[in-house]
């Protein structure tokens, strides 16, 4: 069952004559991981920004389409591309978080970096707040390195663990779906290696979609697998038949390294 | 690695022991089989290798995707090339058992009782005895156990040569005595190929294991 489909989507950024995602339709599958692989440009970062409308944080964009996302209490979908209120932006964003390429925790502490998101969506109580952060922090495990220090400055943290802490700060509020762009590409092979773990790991609870360079790691950890290029997505399909038995022959030229 | 790797081979190995673990039983009862030649004992020995080429299909496609997804490294990727290896073995002593039981059920009626004591079964003893440590072997971590075990395997299989050796001898005499026994022998020495072929799998998958834990050369 798809937590997401995107039906014949199109994205055209301000001020811009040609749209950089020509009519893309993609389900994101619940509970399971879709990697979106392709070269610099071919628009896979667009469009997993799209996923939660982030590019709205400017004005002028032009989409086109549909990008649905199950309501899990209704089990209808709604268009987000409908969205037109803060408040109604604010719950998208909530219902699909976000983890950047750079690690981005905030100028404060870890306790409060994770509960930043339980505030905003209304949870004032402090025990529940310990409560949602503790189980954030241990479901991104990062819990046993930090347990003993949660008032301290999430600065001092190491990369690897800024960024699981970003992940826990994502899945504090509960989301439907993570989105990961790059989440890896900034980390040494010890701390990518256990984001990685924790990706897998997370899907049990939420449906993913991430972008990434490095080949392998799509291949690792993802159920699905699109390859994109030019705007348009060339190839969906599982990760092993993409990785095995790819059908169209840019995507076996890409996965191969004998583009261009 | 992520646990998705590792129970994806563990996976693999675990289907590789299943099939380890019939050809084992295929064997020891071939072993009872030659003591009276006892037809239906040889056709239940048979069972217990039908259907190989679909469960060794089956992993060699597991052992693809492992390496198509995960591009395994090092000792990891050791592993998964020997365990590739280890299939083919496992299949080709299945193989080898198959023609072993067509032709020793040929030929065991017209042979002697003190014959098939003298050779047969003492072979397919250390036959029994090398691919049974070999498979045992696949779950085996310490490094020094497997070698004691390697060693075992090696010893078996050694047997086995010498004694199949002696048999071509032995034949070498009879083609004096009289057609008709050299016939026989001949027969007898033709199964007997296969069972000293099945120990030669044993220590191929002894030595690929070895490999898995040591490291180096893969050679066979």
């Amino acid at each position: 069952m798809a937590v997401m489909k995107i039906k014949k989507f199109s994205f055209t950024y301000p001020g811009v004559d040609h749209p950089s995602l020509k009519n893309i339709t993609l389900p994101i599958e619940q509970n399971k991981i879709t990697a979106l692989i392709g070269p610099s440009g071919c628009g896979k970062s667009t469009l997993l920004r799209s996923m939660n409308r982030i590019h709205d944080l400017y004005p002028g964009n032009k989409y086109d389409g549909k990008i649905e996302l199950l309501d899990l209490e209704t089990g209808k979908y709604n268009n987000i591309l409908e969205i037109k209120k803060e408040n109604e932006f604010i719950k998208l964003r909530q219902q699909v978080g976000m983890i950047f390429q750079k690690p981005t925790p905030f100028p404060m502490s870890i306790f409060d970096n994770v509960a930043y998101g339980l505030r905003i969506a209304g949870i004032k109580n402090r025990s529940e707040l310990q409560d949602r952060v503790e189980t954030a922090l241990k479901g991104s495990a990062l819990w046993k390195e930090v347990h003993d220090r949660l008032d301290r400055s999430a600065m001092g943290l190491s990369g690897g663990q800024q960024q699981r802490l970003c992940i826990a700060r994502a899945v504090a509020v509960k989301p439907e779906v993570l989105l990961f762009d790059e989440p890896t590409s900034a980390l040494d092979p010890i701390s990518t290696g256990a984001i990685e773990e924790l990706i897998v790991e997370l899907k049990k609870d939420v449906s993913i979609a991430i972008v990434t360079h490095n080949m392998q790691q799509a291949s690792r950890i993802s159920d699905y697998t699109a390859f994109m290029y030019l705007g348009d997505l060339i190839e969906y399909d599982k990760t092993e038949n993409i990785f095995l038995n790819p059908k169209e022959q840019q995507t076996e030229d890409y996965i191969t390294g004998r583009f261009g | 690695m992520l646990p998705t790797f590792q129970t994806n081979l563990r996976e693999v190995r675990e289907k590789i022991i299943a099939i380890g673990e019939d050809l084992v039983k295929s064997n020891e009862l071939i072993l009872e089989a030659l003591k009276d030649c006892d037809a239906e004992k040889f056709s239940k020995a048979r069972n217990y290798i039908k259907n190989i080429t679909s469960r060794t299909d089956e992993i060699d496609n597991a052992i693809i995707k492992i390496l198509a997804l995960y591009t395994p490294e090092a000792r990891d990727l050791r592993q998964v090339v020997a365990y590739f290896k280890i299939t083919n073995e496992i299949a080709r002593a299945c193989s080898n058992t198959r023609s072993f039981i067509r032709g020793f059920s040929d030929v065991c009626g017209e042979l002697d009782v003190d014959t098939i004591n003298e050779y047969a079964l003492p072979m397919q003893t250390s036959t029994v005895k090398a691919i049974k440590t070999s498979i045992a072997m696949i779950s085996i971590d310490d490094a020094d156990e497997l070698q004691e075990m390697y060693e075992d395997v090696l010893i078996e299989e050694n047997k086995a040569d010498d004694l199949y050796e002696m048999i071509e001898r032995k034949l070498v005499s009879q083609a004096e005595n009289s057609a008709k026994s050299f016939e026989t022998y001949h027969k007898m020495l033709r199964a007997l190929r296969k069972s000293e072929k099945i120990a030669g799998r044993a220590i191929s998958v002894a030595n690929l294991l070895v490999y898995i834990k040591i490291g180096g050369h893969l050679h066979n």
